[in-house]
């Protein structure tokens, strides 16, 4: 056990493993992004050293003109956040890219599971991310890229027929987890499976509108049978499972 | 690793004021020694200051080494470890001590062949020297058990247990002259076999310099903690120089 792990157990302290985890925001896909945030990896299970020089360990580009954005990348012992010089841009989609240090003989090896990239919105644009047919019984739920208010109207193909679906709300089972507290966070819309989809199909999903977003796709998604948490998960690149995630 | 041992060699198995290496009745002095890990996998250097001061069958000595190293964004360089021996003579043969080590600044990142001195860390261990003059040479055997600790940044765990063994002949080839050779396994640690040679002069009485190398095998065979894979990438070169009043 690491010192620090015991001293909060002396403390009295319960750390979740959340708390502990690894994790970015905003996640993989994630449209919403709040313009006054900075990019944040949490690095809480890393530990990188302190003084030791590594090159820019995140780089960010705006996917709309192509440049780089500059910003600052600030490094802490269990964290990295990218803050940029100017605030973000309105209706930008950008893509941030983690790099993972390599390592130099004699020195310290430090590999970061959050490494790749992310692509990332300022708008209010809605995209379905991934679907999944583990979250409730006999229903498709979809993970979208930002929380919606209200039904969602869709369309949906399969490889025989196409369904107009207006969703309910989100699945009261379902729980977001917005890390950090000021990250938006994702949405979550389910439908009657329409016509007895197993995991593996594609569908092909068009979200017509809701009640601030206009019609946005189609986007091709293979069905899972993961959780959406796991979903999410994998999109915040934390290797945490959902039993482990505990509460935020 | 063998840094450890030609430090707890030249400092406690020192030299006054000749050719013989003295485990313990050693007088006051001063020293600095430089090592240079060159090859493929180098680009480490340390130089360490050394002050040691002697009485009667006691002995005392500290040390500083100060770190440069290369990092992805460019080399930088800090203090390492301070490190404090206390050494008692038992008899003319038989010296036990007491060796201590704690963080003295930042953190240099890196390592030569001791996972003491550099990486940012603290630990203790006891001692064992033994000596034995014969006729053609005089032989130094050295052992150490300790516990220690270091920030766990891979490849370094939070707490190791450390048991160190080395051997060494002294062959005098004149009254200032001599080679040495040494051969230390520790565990753990992250050069855990190495093979030295050095030769030393003694430029004028109670001022002794010893230059050679040490070929780290056990990194060389794949076996250090580092993840690297077995190959002969590297070799250091040490050199020091020290004075006795």
């Amino acid at each position: 056990m690491r010192a620090s792990a015991l001293l909060l157990l002396l403390a009295g302290c319960q750390a979740t493993e959340a708390d502990q985890a690894a994790w970015i925001a905003p996640f993989d896909g994630q449209t919403g992004f709040d313009p006054a945030q900075d990019l944040v990896v949490s690095l809480r299970d890393v530990h990188l050293p302190d003084d030791y020089d590594f090159p820019a360990l995140i780089e960010v580009m705006d996917l709309l003109d192509g440049g780089r954005v500059p910003g600052t990348v600030t490094r802490t012992a269990d964290e990295l956040r990218f803050t940029p010089d100017a605030p973000w841009e309105s209706d930008r989609r950008c893509a941030w890219t983690i790099y993972d240090p390599y390592d130099l003989p004699h020195g310290p090896e430090v590999h970061l599971p959050v490494a790749g990239t992310a692509v990332f919105e300022v708008s209010s644009n809605i995209h379905a991310l991934d679907a999944t047919l583990g979250e409730v019984e006999g229903q498709v739920c979809m993970l979208l890229s930002r929380p919606v208010e209200g039904s969602v109207s869709l369309t949906v193909w399969d490889e025989d027929a196409e369904f107009a679906i207006d969703t309910s709300d989100e699945p009261a089972e379902w729980q977001d987890f917005a890390i950090p507290e000021t990250d938006g966070g994702a949405g979550v819309r389910c439908f009657d499976n329409p016509s007895g989809l197993a995991a593996g199909d594609a569908i092909r999903v068009r979200i017509e509108g809701s009640g601030d977003v206009l019609g946005q796709g189609p986007w091709r998604l293979e069905l899972s049978d993961m959780p959406l948490v796991h979903l999410l998960a994998a999109r915040r690149r934390s290797e945490l499972t959902p039993t482990e995630w505990g509460t935020p | 690793m063998i840094l450890a041992s030609l430090m707890g060699l030249a400092v406690a198995g020192q030299v006054t004021s000749g050719h013989q290496i003295a485990p313990i009745d050693a007088g006051t002095g001063v020293g600095i020694e430089q090592q240079v890990v060159m090859g493929t996998d180098g680009g480490t250097t340390v130089t360490t200051a050394v002050v040691r001061w002697a009485r009667d069958d006691l002995h005392i000595a500290v040390g500083i080494p100060y770190g440069a190293y290369r990092t992805p964004a460019g080399r930088d360089a800090s203090l390492g470890n301070l490190q404090v021996g206390g050494y008692y003579g038992v008899s003319e043969m038989v010296t036990v001590g007491l060796e201590v080590h704690a963080n003295a600044g930042e953190g240099a990142w890196s390592w030569a062949n001791s996972a003491d001195e550099l990486w940012p860390g603290a630990g203790a261990r006891g001692v064992f020297h033994y000596r034995l003059e014969t006729e053609a040479s005089t032989l130094l055997f050295r052992s150490a058990l300790g516990l220690a600790s270091a920030r766990a940044i891979d490849p370094f765990p939070a707490t190791r247990l450390q048991f160190e063994a080395t051997g060494a002949v002294d062959k005098a080839l004149s009254d200032r002259a001599g080679l040495i050779s040494e051969m230390s396994f520790r565990v753990w640690d992250t050069s855990p076999l190495d093979l030295a040679g050095l030769a030393r002069f003694d430029v004028t009485d109670g001022v002794r310099a010893r230059t050679g190398l040490v070929l780290p095998l056990g990194t060389w065979a794949g076996l250090s903690p580092a993840d690297r894979p077995a190959g002969v990438r590297e070799a250091t070169w040490v050199f020091d120089v020290s004075a006795y009043f």
